[in-house]
Order: C-alpha cells, then structure tokens, then sequence
C-alpha cells in the first residue's frame, strides 16, 4: 500500500488553475520530493495532503485512510512542517511542545518522556527553556519537525523546510531527515525547488505548471536522457542546429537561445562539431545529465524560466 | 477529544499573557477608569474618588468606546498575524469547530480578563477609598461590558476569516467600530427624521438591537437607573417593557442575538474555508 496516493487531482483558485489533474504515488519508508518552480502546484499539493484545503476532485490518500472521507485519521498519520514558522515565539521550545502534546492526548511521563527523547535526538536539551524567539532559523526548524513526530506519524510532510538556512545548517537538517529514514522508516514527503537537494530523495515527482511531467529516481530519471548533454553558446543557435542536423544523424535542439544536443555517447561528437563549426561557437561543454537536464527535456524550458512564467 | 477546545483556547490565553497590547490595554483602561472615577465631578468643584453609583454612570461610555475597538483588533491580530500557528492547528486531528472555538474561546478569556481587570483594579481602589456603596450597579456594567466583548470577539473571528490578510481585516475592522460607534447614531437620528410617528417607536427599537454598543449602553443605564439618561431608544424600551426587568431581558435577548450570528457565520465560514 503507497503511504500517500493522489488520483487525478484537481484544484483551481480563483482565476487560475492550479492542478490539472495530477497523480502519483509516494512509497512507505522513502524520501520523496516534489520538485517545480515556484508556482508549479507543489504548495497546493502540500496544503491538500496537509488538510488545508480540499481538492475539487479526484481522490486522495493517506495511509489508506481517504482524505475527504477521513480527515481525522488522515492527521492521525501526519506529521507537518511548514516552511513558515509555526513555533510560538513567546514560549520555551519546551512549552511549545508540550501544547503540541496535549492536541493529541498525550500528558504527564508519557508526554515528558518522548519531549526529552525528541531533543535528545536533535540536540535541543541544552534549548529546553529558551524562549523560541531566542533561536537561529536552524534551531527552529528542528524544534519544528521534533514538534511535528511527537505523536509518533508514519509520514511526515516538509514544505520546503531548509529554506532561508545557510548551506552548513541546511546540511545539517537533512542528515536528520536520513537518519528518520534510515532508523525509523519514516515515510518522508517534501517539498523544495532546490535541485541539489532533490538529488538525496529516493524518489522525485517533478511538477510543471500543475502537472507532473516525471517521476522516478534521480539516476533513473537522468537515465532517460541517455548519456551526455552538450551545451553550445552561440550567436546563432538555430542556424547552428540547422547546419549539425545536415551534418549528423542526431536532432539538436535549442532551449532559450542554448544549443543542445543530448547522446549517449555524447563525448565522441564534441572534437568534430568544434572542428567543424569553430567559428560558430562561443563556447561548449558536456555534461553528465542533471535534473535541470530532466526538466528541460519535459517541459522545453528551463527549471528558472518557469519560475519566471509562474511570477508572471 | 471533548479537552480540545479547551486545550487550543487555554494556549490561546497563554500566547497572549505576554502579549505587550493586551497589558497596555489593561494598564490604560484601569487609568482611565481611575481618572473617570476621581475627576468625573471636577467641574462641580469636586475632586476625589465618586462612590460606585456615580462612577458607574460615567465609565458606561469608555467601555462602550475601548472594549470593542480591543476586541476587533486582537482578534485579527490573534487570527492573522501568525497564520502557520492556525494552519498547524488545522493539521491536528481535531475539527475545524473545535479548533475555532478553541481560539474564539481564548481570545474572549483574555479581551474579557483584561476588560474585567481594567475595571476591577479601580473598583478596588474606590471599594478601599470610600466604601462599597452602589457597587452592583457598577458590576451590571462590568458585566453588560464583557457582554460586549463577547460580541465584538466574534465579529472580529469573523472579519478575519472573510478577510484573510491582515491590513485588509484590519481596515475593516475599524470601518465597523466607527459605523458602531459613531456613524450608526447618526444614520438612526437622520431616518427618524423622516418617519411618520406611528412607525418611529418601531423603528427605534430595531433601530436599538441593530448596535450592541447601543444595547449594552441601555442595559447598564437601566441598572445605573437614570432614565433621564436614556437616549429615544432606551426610553421607548421603558416605556414598551414596562419594567427595568423586561427591559432587561428584551435587551439581553438582542445582545445574545449579537454573541451568537458571528460566531456561528464565522464557524460556517472556517468550515468549508481553503487555509
């Protein structure tokens, strides 16, 4: 049984269609991403698993629990970090969990004990009374997902969670994530528009424009594209692409004014197309395939571009 | 989880105790019922702390002035200034119901504790300073005033959630104090103006339950007993009812109107509302 399943989801605000009719299927006891620009619908999808709001249709589940039919056990199952702080900043990092605690009946040594295992864990005892205001971003964030597997989940979801942390913090926090993983089989959903951080999930759903245009693993995702990616700057790219598709057997293509041709054997083409058309090119490199090599094939843009089209 | 509400609201009161407004609010309303009560008589010569009866008749109108102004404003700070806190709250395995109610619940504990602490700091004081003397009159408008927090708690959960960004729900909720407390007023007098007098005792009446600053500026009127205090609407209420106590329950019966409608409309609201 998939730990979150959505079947042809669909959801509009007001004047702008959000989800067309997006599925997927999160497996128990991974790290999963849901990868897109900004504005590609993956916030909308966070808010729709995390109970905020409900989809106009199709159907979604959650540790086998309907989210429509059986909202309550699907918050049972949950545990959510959001990217804002949901910390109290007038209580202690003690008192915040304890309220936590207490909406999910849990008090006295039960409550107690699992408070001082969780910042034992992600070294908080020495925090235990500060007030959260007090705290770094980082700091936060792990009192944030302390707060949000007190009740023991079996799927914690992140809306992008090492947002506005610093390189070294933000490593920080996912060798917690993978050690929730790896000791705890906890089922882990987030989201990001980091590429980098994509690449450590086991799994990716990558989302465009409200549709998810792949998933997979990072390897087997970058394993479509085959090979090798070369890159050409040039003044004239579709004039350069017409005079390689005369030349070759091979379909160049031009992405936001970038040449690119992706082969498996990629590397064998470069020394020839330089000799060839030296006095076209400006520059080329080649590449193993990235993620923003993914989503360019999928969506004939780049992953930045997107962005941009999503602010409008 | 019947505990829930009581839980969110308990924490609801706990997120506030430290809030700097609602201390100001306590600190400057205690103050000005210091003030009220020690020179209300100043200009017949007189200085010095009133007995409870006179002080009552003259805070009347600086509770019906501050507290739903405080109500209105922390309640949209309350609901819209720390959203992920709501949202958190919402992902908890507890019905939007409760959990509005468990917000609403703390948000009137702490506008009612503060009201009732800025009135009670003074009532001390005079109690100490010149005896117990008329001291139920002055808790009928302890009382009619939280009654009006109570009100305005509610429309103030309401405007936050129809609102849903801050200086939107904020702008609103000024728009609806000053139309309570002072456009209201004026638009009952200019429509009375031009109704035949077989309607007008009607029509003040309605006029009266249509603003529960009205309502409970009656009521505590009623308790103070000064019908010569009454404005038209408070004198036709005596004059329908017949007695202070139907007077009493007529009024009564409209501010429950008030408590309820919001919340309710808020509850319905928050119920199908995307967060």
């Amino acid at each position: 049984m998939p730990a979150v399943e959505l079947n042809s989801v669909e959801f509009s605000y007001a004047t702008r269609k959000a989800l067309h009719g997006v599925s997927f299927c999160v497996a128990e006891g991974q790290t999963t991403a849901l990868l897109g620009p900004n504005g590609g619908g993956k916030t909308t999808i966070f808010k729709i698993l995390s109970t905020l709001m409900r989809p106009e249709s199709g159907t979604v589940r959650i540790a086998g629990h309907d989210l429509l039919d059986d909202p309550l056990e699907v918050r049972r199952s949950i545990g959510v970090v959001f990217q804002g702080s949901s910390l109290d900043a007038e209580l202690t990092t003690y008192e915040n969990l304890v309220h936590q605690g207490h909406l999910y009946g849990l008090r006295g040594q039960e409550l107690r004990t699992r408070i001082d295992y969780l910042f034992d864990r992600f070294g908080l005892s020495d925090r235990r009374n500060e007030l959260a205001k007090s705290l770094s971003g980082g700091l936060r964030r792990r009192i944030e997902l302390a707060k949000a597997l007190l009740h023991l989940p079996k799927i914690v979801l992140l809306d992008e969670p090492t947002n506005g942390l610093d390189p070294n913090v933000r490593a920080e926090f996912w060798s917690y994530l993978f050690d929730l993983k790896e000791r705890d089989g906890l089922t882990i959903l987030l989201t990001t528009h980091s590429l980098e951080e994509a690449e450590r999930c086991d799994h990716l759903i990558i989302l465009s424009e409200g549709v998810v245009v792949a998933s997979g693993s990072p390897e087997s995702l970058k394993d479509r594209i085959g090979g090798e990616v070369i890159v050409v700057q040039c003044a004239d790219p579709e004039g350069l692409a017409a005079k390689i598709r005369g030349r070759f057997d091979f379909e160049p293509s031009v992405v936001d004014g970038v040449l690119r041709i992706e082969r498996g054997d990629g590397h064998r083409f470069v020394g020839e197309i330089m000799e060839r058309f030296a006095e076209d090119i400006e520059s080329l490199t080649v590449s193993r395939p990235t993620l923003e090599d993914v989503f360019i094939k999928e969506t004939g843009h780049r992953f930045k571009d997107d962005e941009d089209r999503a602010r409008g | 989880m019947k505990s829930a509400v009581l839980i969110i609201g308990w924490q609801e009161v706990v997120l506030h105790r430290r809030n700097r407004w609602v201390i100001s609010f306590s600190v400057l309303f205690a103050g000005l019922t210091l003030l009220v009560a020690y020179f209300g008589m100043i200009t017949s010569g007189y200085a010095g702390f009133q007995d409870f009866t006179r002080t009552s008749a003259s805070i009347i109108n600086l509770g019906g002035f501050l507290i739903p102004l405080f109500a209105l404003l922390l309640g949209v700070f309350s609901f819209l200034t720390h959203r992920e806190y709501l949202e958190i709250l919402v992902t908890q395995p507890v019905s939007r119901t409760r959990v509005l109610l468990g917000k609403y619940l703390g948000l009137l504990f702490t506008v009612v504790g503060a009201s009732a602490l800025g009135f009670g700091l003074p009532g001390v004081i005079i109690a100490l300073t010149i005896g117990t003397e008329g001291i139920f009159s002055y808790l009928a408008v302890i009382l009619y005033s939280c009654l009006l927090a109570v009100v305005f708690t509610g429309l103030s959960v309401l405007i936050s959630l129809l609102a849903r960004r801050r200086q939107v729900a904020l702008g609103i909720a000024l728009g609806v104090w000053v139309f309570f407390e002072l456009l209201y007023g004026v638009l009952m007098l200019a429509t009375t103006l031009y109704l035949s007098p077989n309607i007008l005792k009607t029509t003040l009446l309605v006029g009266l339950l249509g603003n529960p600053i009205d309502i409970s500026r009656v009521l505590s009127l009623l308790q103070v007993g000064g019908p010569h205090l009454f404005g038209p609407a408070g004198a036709t209420l005596m004059k329908l009812t017949g007695s202070t106590t139907l007077a009493s329950l007529y009024g009564l019966a409209g501010l429950m109107v008030w408590v309820v409608c919001p919340l309710a409309a808020a509850i319905f609201v928050f119920r199908r509302q995307d967060l």
